[in-house]
């Protein structure tokens, strides 16, 4: 397939994107229209200071857009980001297209060591703890799936898919047993299973100004590999040849991703196929340059998600359906089409 | 064109020094010594699983020798950072099949990650270099070619240009002419002969021994996890060595132009 310019591409998720998140901040329960929106937005952006000019919308209308719709959408763009970007890495890194965050048992791994959190009453304490457990979770399991594929120095990567998968399940059954025991006590059970579910009801600026920092590290040292990255596609043996440390480079990259998947996870819970799919079609229409990919994975993982919440905050209030259900719905007949066109390529 | 500059250099730039190694107590490599000069041509050969590939990932420090040391320009091994290693020898790999749908003048260009640091770009220095290498390789017309499309021979040629774009003095090729025709596996080997004359010191893993004896300029023969030879060819392929080291019963005789002919009669069964 011929690969789309970059600069066409990048432009097109841009606009939408940006379309993506003002459509999202004017639709809402509340009816605020939308140039009461823009002036709204354009009064945060000026700090107040052109809202005599502008023209007074009401306070609760102000609000609304700051303190409600805008910092949930700015979840969105940044959890979609973050899951969409760590998708690419892994991919790369592993040089497997099935490779993904849920898939190695990272997300699963970060929920288990959420899920720990909330049970031992620490998560309440301050709102570090979730995402430092969370983070803990993705990197005890990214690591105990890497040492147990590898051998020798060499990590043949359906062993450790296998065992990504294996791991998972043990988290996945962990995370039952621990709700499991905290029935009885009302209060932490409901809090697991709210959790659990994901979603972006009620996020705050507080999540923003949880993931944002450690989004803008964690995607800088992500495009600091870029080289080593396209370079590990060939295999380990040209990667080496060529100066690439492979160890090093692949323990700082897991251990990046899982600090951001585990980020990601602890904010908005387990989220599926966005860092599976997205980055494969991005791939698809760039080719596999990493110095490409990875800029348009967030963007397009931005996008994906915020059309998603927007689905999810569609819906009535007492039938809402779960964001991880909205991504898993759209993302998984989406992967099947790709698996059939695979076929049909290969075929000839 | 011939450079001698660095061929009057009379320090070894690869030394090994009673290096062993084994694999779960079966020893794979004992004793192994040896010292390589620059613009020499090394033939690395041996029988299947004489410990060359072991040997060569030693060279490459992808594995830990039990015992003994290489030292690479007068440097342990050990000591070198792997992006330093890069810029002192690259490795040609066998032919592997490469999946992805880089462009011939990108995998080239990998050969210059060595000397860039983290976000500097390709510069036009290095599109020069990678210029160069590509037409010394005769893969300049392809540069735009996905690498996933090419021939085997090609590909070959395309992995000879990275080596060369990333101007080392020490290039291992790993059975580099196994997959390729007759007319291919010439080509490649004409090639490190000409890398060889530059004043680069070439070391190939190779089966073929009447090609390894014809281009090499000093044969290393690997047997029974210890280096049984490292001489000329010609003192090398001996029908002793044949019949002990590879149980080959076959008369050596050299040809109308003085070249070695292995001529094979029968495989030496059962004395292990």
């Amino acid at each position: 397939m011929k690969n789309v310019p970059f600069p066409l591409l990048f432009m097109l998720i841009s606009a939408l994107l940006i379309l993506g998140i003002i459509v999202a901040v004017i639709i809402g329960p509340a009816s605020i229209s939308a140039l009461e929106v823009l002036q709204a937005l354009l009064n945060g952006i000026s700090g107040g200071l052109l809202q005599g000019l502008v023209s007074d919308i009401a306070l609760w209308q102000q609000t609304i857009i700051d303190q409600v719709r805008l910092p949930r959408v700015l979840t969105a763009v940044l959890v979609g980001a973050s899951l969409a970007v760590c998708g690419a890495v892994l991919q790369g890194l592993f040089r497997n297209p099935l490779a993904s965050p849920s898939v190695l048992g990272v997300s699963s791994g970060a929920s288990l060591g959420a899920v720990v959190a909330i049970f031992l009453g620490l998560a309440a304490s301050t709102l570090w703890v979730l995402p430092l457990f969370a983070f803990l979770g993705a990197a005890v399991t990214l690591l105990v799936v890497y040492q147990i594929a590898t051998y020798r120095g060499h990590t043949p990567m359906g062993t450790l898919l296998l065992a990504g998968v294996a791991v998972g399940a043990f988290n996945v059954a962990m995370s039952s047993l621990i709700l499991a025991l905290s029935l009885q006590n009302w209060e932490v059970g409901r809090t697991i299973v709210y959790w659990t579910m994901g979603g972006l009801d009620g996020r705050g600026w507080h999540h923003v100004l949880l993931i944002l920092p450690i989004f803008i590290v964690a995607f800088t040292v992500m495009m600091s590999f870029e080289r080593d990255l396209d370079i590990l596609l060939m295999g380990e043996i040209h990667a080496n040849a060529v100066g690439v440390d492979v160890p090093k480079v692949r323990l700082i990259l897991l251990l990046v991703t899982a600090l951001l998947t585990g980020c990601a996870v602890s904010v908005a819970g387990g989220i599926g196929f966005v860092g599976l799919v997205v980055p494969h079609m991005i791939r698809l229409l760039v080719g596999p340059h990493h110095r490409k990919l990875l800029p348009l994975s967030a963007m397009a993982g931005a996008l994906i998600l915020v059309i998603a919440d927007l689905m999810v905050r569609s819906g009535t209030s007492d039938t809402s359906i779960p964001l991880g259900v909205i991504t898993a719905s759209m993302g998984a007949p989406f992967f099947l089409f790709l698996l059939f066109k695979q076929r049909k390529l290969m075929r000839g | 064109m011939m450079m001698t500059s660095f061929m009057t250099k009379p320090s070894s730039s690869l030394v090994s020094e009673s290096l062993s190694f084994a694999y779960d107590s079966a020893p794979v490599l004992e004793d192994v010594n040896f010292s390589l000069s620059q613009g020499e041509l090394i033939g690395l050969i041996g029988p299947n699983g004489a410990g060359k590939s072991t040997l060569l990932r030693l060279l490459l420090g992808l594995s830990q020798p039990d015992t003994g040391s290489i030292s690479i320009m007068g440097q342990p091994l050990g000591d070198v950072k792997r992006r330093d290693l890069a810029r002192q020898m690259t490795l040609v790999p066998q032919d592997a099949q490469i999946n992805d749908a880089f462009s011939v003048e990108e995998v080239v260009a990998m050969g210059r990650n060595p000397w860039l640091s983290r976000f500097q770009p390709v510069g036009r220095k290095d599109l020069a270099i990678i210029r160069d290498a590509m037409e010394q390789t005769d893969v300049a017309l392809l540069a735009k070619r996905p690498v996933n499309q090419l021939s085997g021979g090609e590909r070959q040629r395309v992995l000879i240009a990275r080596a060369i774009a990333q101007q080392t003095p020490i290039i291992l090729l790993d059975e580099a002419t196994a997959n390729l025709d007759i007319c291919h596996q010439l080509e490649v080997l004409e090639l490190a002969k000409s890398l060889a004359n530059q004043g680069k010191l070439v070391i190939a893993a190779i089966h073929d021994l009447a090609m390894a004896a014809r281009f090499c300029d000093r044969l290393l023969l690997l047997a029974d996890s210890r280096l049984q030879a490292d001489d000329l060819p010609s003192a090398v392929i001996t029908e002793t060595n044949l019949a002990r080291f590879f149980n080959l019963h076959a008369e050596v005789l050299l040809d109308s132009h003085q070249q070695l002919l292995i001529r094979p009669i029968a495989a030496i069964q059962g004395n292990g």
